[in-house]
């Protein structure tokens, strides 16, 4: 697979974070994963960039190993490249990565209840990093942790600084982890599916206090999701994963306007819309491939509708459409030019 | 959570009047003369008889007996044997031993067992993960008189490295074997206990947390997958605990301790009744003591458990 251009954004050296070709297989007794077949990304300060797809595409993956917290085995990185702020992380050394961590780069994850330890206050929590990372005392370190809860919101900071995460609410407890997260004042920021788990009205919330965050800090966040509500209001790019690869980038505008592979096409037909009440609700057909198998030539083949022999034969290049746009579909150019 | 306590205390009353009532019925309601046998080949002397139906209320119903011992009992008093010998005295001079051999053993199953299945879920498959599997197997399907005639024949008479048998004022030292014997089954629970929490744990959302905000290994390991592994460990050794302050009638029996264990062995085997309902009656009261304790620990280690 060919690399992503880099055109749209800044020049290369200025990155925060590029991911390139990234390949990651998961081995087991029962034979090997391929669950990144080459995934390029890059997200510069300040913007948001949203990593759409379907459950194993292997977002959270890719999130993971820019973490340095896959877990080996199963997980192998098997190539690529991953550079924060121009310093490659693959072939840096565990204790240079862990220094990033929280400092640098940091992560919020999808369920906020397993993700937080159920047996220490989530002052103890936000304050262990203080208290390790910044050498501060104890006292100051959960004074610094009453600070974080007031600054994502959570009335009476003070009380609950010394509550358990079980005796937060869902929205609550995923503001008590962007709090934790963003303690040590990263620069990058990782939000899995931070909203999945959450009641509609408490995901606007949390989106909006995410996104403000981000202007406030400057942060580069990257969004992995699958809903596309969430991703209109706050990406300023978006790139759609399926099978481990990135098939479609564009700017959020562009990409909403006209998709440019018939993949984020089923995505965006699959939202239930309005308009549409009584109508059957479009779905992709079929399911995503098996990881250990992937269909030859272009992965979406078997659940596209206007594949040809050429789609079963030949994987598709990534066609570059222009202000950094680009597709990973043979009737790319086809698709963006239709009205 | 004072409530909780209060309420699980005041609980204790029936428990505690139920178990001693089932515990003096079986002694004292069994058909049989208790005083046969009590002067050698001949039968007893018609007066000794008289004075001890008298003395133990042996002419009253089993229940206005019961009540006559529980009256006694309450005010501290556990009664005396046939010789005249005070029961709380006899209790006075076993328990000792037997909280020193149950702490020993705690002590032992608690730091060998935990270690081990720490150990050997951070290391994974290998050489020490075999041995302890292997090990803890053998520990749990060997009967402890197996394992406590055996080290008792090996270490204290072949190679005489200890006291086949144990004073009757023992040394923590001396009994540091029959402790090991006592606590190895627990110890093999605890550790097979210790090692699937920690395997369970390893792969938990909250480690991979603290992985991300890039704590230390030592200190993700040390307190984050420790602390939460640990709650089914603590719970059980304290279980154990109650069971162990029970004292231990077969480790006492093979190294010639003399415990609560072995006096009771010895109480049941002369019919003595009121030894028997006295020092049941007692370890009955610690043991349910010793699970209010365990739930309480239960609760201060995980704070998702609330009585209130």
């Amino acid at each position: 697979m060919s690399a992503v251009d880099n055109r749209g954004g800044g020049s290369p050296e200025s990155r925060l974070l590029e991911v390139e070709d990234l390949h990651v297989e998961f081995r087991s007794k029962d034979g090997t994963a391929n669950v990144l077949n080459g995934v390029s990304y890059h997200v510069d300060a300040g913007e948001t960039l949203a990593v759409l797809g379907e459950s194993g595409s292997g977002k959270s993956v890719t999130a993971q190993t820019v973490m340095g917290i896959l877990d080996t085995p199963p997980g192998f990185v098997t190539g690529g490249s991953i550079r924060y702020r121009g310093e490659e992380m693959l072939t840096a050394g565990e204790e240079r990565r862990r220094e990033l961590r929280g400092e640098n780069m940091a992560m919020i994850f999808q369920d906020a209840l397993s993700a937080l330890n159920p047996v220490f206050t989530v002052g103890f929590q936000i304050a262990e990093q203080f208290r390790f990372r910044r050498g501060m005392s104890r006292k100051d370190a959960m004074a610094k942790a009453a600070e974080m809860l007031d600054m994502v919101k959570i009335p009476n900071a003070k009380q609950r600084v010394k509550e358990f995460p079980h005796q937060f609410s869902g929205g609550m407890r995923q503001r008590v982890m962007i709090a934790m997260s963003l303690a040590l004042d990263p620069d990058l920021l990782i939000a899995d599916e931070p909203t999945t788990a959450l009641d509609v009205t408490v995901q606007a919330q949390i989106m909006d206090l995410l996104d403000e965050l981000r202007r406030e800090r400057g942060m580069g966040l990257i969004l992995i999701t699958h809903d596309l509500g969430v991703v209109a209001e706050v990406a300023d790019r978006i790139s759609v994963m399926y099978a481990g690869r990135v098939v479609e980038k564009a700017d959020a505008h562009s990409l909403y306007k006209q998709p440019g592979h018939p993949y984020t096409e089923g995505l965006m037909e699959s939202i239930p819309r309005l308009d549409m009440k009584g109508h059957e609700l479009a779905s992709i057909q079929g399911l995503p491939p098996t990881l250990t198998n992937i269909p030859p030539g272009c992965p979406f083949h078997p659940r596209c509708h206007r594949a040809e022999d050429a789609c079963r034969e030949k994987v598709p290049e990534f066609h570059d459409l222009g202000l950094g746009r680009a597709s990973a579909c043979h009737f790319a150019e086809e698709l963006i030019s239709r009205d | 959570m004072g409530r909780y306590i209060l309420r699980r205390l005041l609980q204790l009353i029936p428990v505690f009047i139920g178990t001693t009532f089932i515990i003096y019925a079986l002694v004292w309601a069994l058909p049989g003369n208790p005083f046969a046998g009590k002067c050698g080949a001949r039968s007893c002397p018609q007066a000794y008889i008289d004075k001890m139906t008298e003395q133990y209320n042996l002419n009253e119903p089993v229940i206005v007996q019961y009540f006559l011992y529980l009256g006694k009992l309450l005010t501290g008093n556990f009664g005396e044997t046939y010789s005249g010998t005070e029961v709380g005295t006899l209790i006075q001079n076993a328990y000792p031993v037997t909280v020193k051999l149950a702490l020993v053993a705690l002590i032992i199953e608690g730091v060998i067992g935990i270690a081990a299945g720490v150990l050997t879920a951070l290391r994974g498959k290998g050489f020490l993960d075999n041995l302890v599997l292997a090990s803890t197997l053998v520990l749990i399907s060997v009967p402890v008189f197996v394992t406590g005639f055996i080290l008792q024949i090996v270490l204290g008479v072949q190679l005489e490295w200890i006291q086949p048998s144990v004073g009757s004022d023992p040394t923590i030292g001396e009994l540091f074997v029959p402790g090991f014997v006592l606590g190895s089954l627990s110890m093999a629970y605890i550790a097979r206990l210790s090692r699937t929490a920690m395997m369970e744990n390893k792969r938990a959302d909250y480690i991979r947390t603290a992985t991300a905000k890039g704590l230390a290994p030592r200190r993700v390991v040390g307190i984050h997958m420790l602390r939460n592994s640990l709650i089914p460990v603590i719970t059980f050794i304290g279980t154990d605990f109650g069971a162990l302050m029970g004292g231990a009638i077969v480790t006492e029996g093979v190294f010639n301790i003399h415990g609560i264990g072995g006096l009771i062995f010895e109480a049941i085997m002369q019919q003595e009744g009121t030894t028997v309902t006295g020092v049941v009656t007692l370890l009955v009261i610690v043991y349910l003591l010793m699970n209010l304790l365990v739930d309480i620990l239960y609760a201060a280690l995980d704070p998702r458990i609330r009585y209130d």
